[in-house]
């Protein structure tokens, strides 16, 4: 039994939320069960490949794939000759999306280097390489633009088609404009006793890295309907997107997701779907495509690129007055997920500081002739606390005072709202929210203890060609996007007493399919073992908004909660009839329902056969979906030890302290793999990772040899800790995990070395080359 | 991937053979860390493939009155579980311990590192420090080079057509002898050399008696920092500004390219620290 504890009261106990139940998969998977996309073999299979630009911005004048199509084996080709030209968003979100419909299956223009030009279906993939290698294309080169600032100029125009739609400013290349005022910023700041004139920071490109790239299998079944198995967090949205751009209806298309190698955003898009089923439609045949890693490097997607301009006022005692912050993010050749995550730049960062008197938010998402920025874990979040926090610390500096203390004065309780939750929302506007459950506080506590902050903070300590500092940063995130997330449950009960859950739900490595039956369990009262789960299957299982946005516990969790209590409901009134008992009377307990006066039982297996074969026969299931005007967000404080190496510029993290609220805990040890997976990423963003770009916007980099991510030797001791609050709106109490800790590693990593050295890092990454640079022109004694 | 022609010879005369009648348009493969890696990025041109894996003449380390003669097929692993070498040419054992993962030291060899001739090879700074000497074969027969003369620039040696890397020679420590290897990379592992310093060091009372510096990443080649090592041969006192200063000279001596992995600048300004930093951990600096 696990407890919930709040203020040394016993608050909520738990039968199987909060244990290590043995994780759904976990068995198949270690043993190698085939249980992913590729794991499929079908005859007569063609496989596919995209031809890309070699241009970062060009008419096509001419494909002429009539040598290609001679090759033996080369079976299709499609490009703008021969496809439906139908404006879309490939960003997988609720309908209507936010991203503007910008793109098409195939264009005459190409709008970056590893753009689609055409696709090529054949016999083996050597085949159309081969075919590729003969497509003879005629480009009109265009004046391209790889920086923001230069695009809003609009001396080059990208999208300058006619029947596109959703783009704030097409001439000037801006995707979404926003600017939030609340209150008198200008006047604040001008009070201000303490102030930040600006800092400028910056974020760069980085790519998921998931092991398993995008991969799609699609094929006809004996009715003629489109299977698509298929790599991605949005197999419903992905229904709906491909139904509309290939005409095709969507009661013909089935999506299913398998087991999926990682995720992180990079899958909440349609990359690769469109061109398998339209080539599976028009050649009747099986057909399978599957992303290169130089492929998924340059042509799925990537995190935004960013500069971001901060200004804080505060008064004497440290009381933020103002915070201005202007964000503007690159968003490469095409606009999905630039409004979203440019809004979620600020409206997850911005409340953490809810005292402050006045706000402003001004940002722009901008197209460039660069590879497409889309969803990444943290989701604007991430750069938008590496510009925060980091000013936060710089404010401390220059009133001489512990940062920590700085955030204590200013940071959100519980209890508490923020305007900026009602003024910014999902590309439009929010909705207000309390804080219904927060332990920041205690979080604060309990790091800077554990990194022994007092012993390392200020003393500069040096061991030869060492300096040690120590950094951290507090963050937040939401737990799904309120009222527009929507996830449904749907369970049945056997003639063996277990039960099916059915979920639309998209578990993609995360164990989403564990805690959902534990939540099934909990609610219903049955063991964990004796629930089977049925999930992402477009067909089978019922709507879910989707893996994104750290909504699958809260929202589909909710959803489970719902369809557990109505099934339990539906189970013991079926039993109180066969019982003859009132069913107030009456609970499920040990596979049982139990009368609780008299003690008398009947078995699940019993009630399960006896519904099926001899009294009041029915089958005993349930439905029901959730969606919620809250999104309660996981609070964070992050502490790092760091060793700064004089002499060649390299940080070494020595030891990495994540607090934690994130509601109840339903798994602990999955709720720990999210955090330190989220560290682990986000310590790749603040030190090494980085794609590179030539001049003309060709990826330098693409490959594994050359994009660092960091290995196990680089990682440090990463300390995960759990401080549980109850969120009332949560199923079970639970908030959300899987993007928060992203958040804290730049932020904390960078304000160790301006502990360290006194030195402010404001670009990532924050590479041994940059530090050194700052070091020698720093004047600092090596 | 382009189609090749592949052979696995079973003895040195064999491949010899078989590379003269090949010429030009041959590669051996030992390990294939770097051949297959550069055969599926289509950046060999050559059509034939000759396997030498199995030549039992490339294997072993052996110890031959005062020299130790490493076979060229020996693999990173190899060479760091080896206690002749770790007896006598720790140096060795330490660059290889730096390279790559364990994946790619239990398949990449010593041979293929040298031939590969690339200036960001791990193991040939230590080889120079040592004055390494390179036996070759050929069908014109034998013969036995200096590390100095081998490399012509990245990716070229003088290795003949036909000709074949045997094995390395070099000589045993004596007790007065330190060394250290000092690699920057853009993470711990998995990483090519931004730069990297070697030093061996002879002392005799407090003195350094004599001294060799070698730096990879810097320059076209695996280079000796010569300079340097005259204005520290000789030294006695070692005060940590002047060390600093003289490691300066450094710079004089290497020539390094800008690439994804860092700046010409920072290479420059890097190696200065690098070889600081080995005879730090050589010599009892102070202030
Ligand atoms: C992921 C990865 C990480 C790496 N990390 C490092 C690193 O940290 N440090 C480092 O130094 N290197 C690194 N490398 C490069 C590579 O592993 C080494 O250079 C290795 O020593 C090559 O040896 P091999 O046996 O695999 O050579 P092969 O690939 O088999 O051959 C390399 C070249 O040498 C020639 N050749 C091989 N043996 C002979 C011979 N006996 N005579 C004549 N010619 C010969 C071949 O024809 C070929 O041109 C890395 C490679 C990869 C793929």
């Amino acid at each position: 039994m696990s407890k919930v504890i709040k203020e040394e009261k016993i608050i909520k106990e738990f039968n199987t939320v909060g244990k290590n139940v043995e994780k759904y998969d976990g068995l198949p998977l270690v043993t190698g069960q085939p249980l992913f996309t590729d794991d499929i073999f079908l005859p007569n299979m063609l496989y596919a490949k995209i031809m890309t630009s070699p241009y970062p911005h060009a008419e096509i004048v001419e494909i002429d794939e009539s040598e290609a199509l001679k090759i033996p084996g080369v079976r299709i080709v499609l490009s703008y000759k021969n496809t439906p030209r139908i404006a879309h968003t490939t960003a997988g979100q609720g309908y209507p999306e936010p991203s503007p419909y910008d793109h098409f299956m195939f264009d005459k223009k190409v709008r970056f280097i590893g753009d689609r030009v055409c696709a090529v279906g054949g016999d083996s993939i050597e085949i159309v390489e081969e075919a590729i290698s003969k497509i003879k294309v005629t480009y009109k080169e265009l004046p391209y633009v790889l920086d923001p600032e230069e695009a809003m100029k609009g001396e080059v125009i990208i999208h300058d088609e006619d029947d596109i739609s959703g783009v704030y400013d097409k001439n000037r290349n801006i995707i979404s404009h926003v600017e939030i005022p609340i209150g008198d910023v200008e006047n604040e700041l001008k009070e201000s006793f303490y102030k930040i004139e600006e800092e400028i920071y910056f974020t760069q490109p980085v790519q998921h890295t998931p092991i398993e790239t995008h991969i799609s299998i699609t094929y006809f079944d004996e009715y003629g309907n489109l299977i698509v198995r298929s790599s991605t967090q949005v197999p419903f949205h992905i229904r709906r997107i491909l139904s509309k751009i290939l005409e095709f209806p969507m009661k013909k298309i089935r999506v299913i997701k398998p087991r999926i190698g990682g995720g992180f955003g990079v899958k909440q898009e349609l990359l690769i779907e469109d061109i398998c089923s339209l080539m599976t439609i028009r050649t009747k045949r099986p057909v399978r495509m599957e992303l290169t890693r130089k492929e998924e490097f340059i042509s799925s997607r990537l995190r935004h690129p960013s500069k971001i301009w901060i200004r804080l006022g505060a008064d004497r005692d440290g009381k933020l007055n103002a915070i201005d912050m202007r964000v503007l993010l690159n968003n490469g050749a095409y606009g999905t997920h630039g409004p979203t995550v440019l809004f979620n730049s600020g409206s997850k960062t911005l409340p953490l500081y809810n005292k402050v008197k006045a706000v402003r938010f001004i940002g722009d998402a901008v197209y460039t002739n660069l590879p497409v920025s889309g969803a990444f874990r943290g989701y604007g979040a991430t750069n938008g606390y590496f510009a925060l926090e980091s000013a936060m610390d710089d404010l401390a500096n220059l009133m001489g005072i512990d940062p920590i203390e700085l955030r204590k004065i200013n940071h959100i309780s519980e209890g508490e709202t923020s305007p900026i939750f009602e003024k910014l929302g999902e590309g439009k506007e929010g909705i207000t929210q309390y804080i219904e459950s927060s332990a920041l506080s205690k979080c604060i506590e309990i790091g800077k203890k554990e990194i022994e902050w007092e012993k390392w903070r200020g003393k500069r300590v040096r061991n030869g060609n060492l300096v040690r500092g120590v950094g951290m940063a507090i963050m937040m995130q939401g737990s799904g996007i309120p009222l527009v997330d929507m996830a449904g449950a749907r369970a049945k009960l056997n003639d063996d007493g277990t039960l099916h859950l059915f979920i639309g739900a998209t578990d993609i490595g995360t164990g989403s399919d564990t805690i959902l039956a534990q939540i099934l369990s909990e609610e219903v009262g049955i063991p964990y073992e004796d629930i089977k789960v049925y999930s992402s299957d477009s067909d089978f299982t019922p709507f879910d908004t989707g893996a994104y946005a750290s909504s699958t516990t809260y929202v589909t969790g909710g959803a489970v909660k719902k369809v557990g209590n109505e099934i339990k409901r539906k189970i013991i009134s079926y039993a109180s009839k066969l019982m003859n008992e009132n069913p107030e009377n009456l609970i499920i307990k040990e596979r049982s329902v139990v009368n609780i006066i008299t003690g008398e039982k009947i078995s699940l297996r019993e009630i399960g056969e006896r519904s099926f074969y001899d009294f009041e026969q029915e089958q005993i299931e349930a439905s029901a979906s959730f969606i919620s005007p809250k999104s309660p967000p996981p609070f964070a404080a992050h502490f790092v030890l760091i060793d700064l190496d004089l002499e060649t510029g390299k940080i070494i993290p020595i030891k990495y302290v994540a607090v934690n609220d994130i509601g109840v805990i339903i798994h602990p040890n999955l709720a720990k793999g999210q955090a330190i997976g989220s560290i682990v990423q986000g310590l790749g963003f603040a030190l090494t990772e980085e794609l590179i770009y030539s001049k003309r916007g060709v990826m330098l980099n693409p490959s594994f040899l050359d994009y660092k991510l960091l290995t196990s030797v680089d990682i440090p001791e990463i300390n995960v800790k759990f401080i549980e609050t109850y969120d009332p709106t949560g199923p079970f109490g639970a908030k959300s995990v899987a993007e928060i800790n992203i958040n804290g590693p730049a932020p904390a990593i960078r304000n160790a070395v301006l502990d360290a050295v006194g030195i402010k890092l404001n670009s990532l990454p924050m590479t041994p080359e940059k530090v050194f640079k700052a070091i020698l022109n720093s004047g600092i004694k090596i | 991937m382009r189609e090749f022609e592949y052979y696995k010879v079973k003895n040195l005369k064999e491949a010899i053979n078989l590379s003269k009648k090949f010429g030009k348009n041959k590669r051996f493969l030992a390990g294939g860390t770097d051949l297959i890696v550069r055969l599926k990025d289509n950046l060999i041109k050559e059509e034939n493939i000759i396997d030498i894996k199995n030549i039992e003449e490339l294997k072993g380390i052996k110890e031959v009155e005062d020299e130790i003669h490493i076979g060229s097929l020996v693999t990173f692993s190899e060479i760091i579980e080896s206690d002749i070498l770790k007896k006598y040419s720790p140096l060795i054992v330490e660059a290889s311990k730096k390279v790559g993962s364990p994946q790619i030291r239990n398949k990449g060899t010593i041979g293929g590192n040298i031939c590969n001739a690339s200036p960001a090879g791990d193991s040939i700074p230590p080889l120079f420090c040592e004055d390494a000497k390179f036996f070759l074969e050929s069908t014109n027969g034998s013969r036995i080079v200096n590390i100095e003369d081998f490399f012509k620039g990245p990716g070229k040696t003088i290795l003949k057509e036909d000709e074949i890397l045997v094995k390395i020679i070099l000589k045993k420590w004596k007790e007065n002898e330190f060394g250290f290897f000092n690699k920057l990379g853009q993470r711990n592992a998995l990483t090519i050399a931004i730069a990297s310093s070697c030093i061996k060091i002879k002392k005799s009372d407090g003195k350094i008696e004599d001294i060799k510096i070698s730096l990879g990443s810097v320059s076209p080649t695996v280079i000796r920092a010569k300079k340097v090592e005259n204005i520290l041969r000789g030294l006695k006192e070692y005060k940590k500004d002047e060390i600093i200063k003289i490691c300066d000279e450094v710079k004089e001596e290497i020539d390094p390219i800008t690439d994804v992995r860092g700046s010409r600048e920072y290479r420059i300004e890097v190696s200065k620290y690098l070889v600081f930093e080995a005879l730090n951990n050589l010599l009892n600096i102070r202030g």
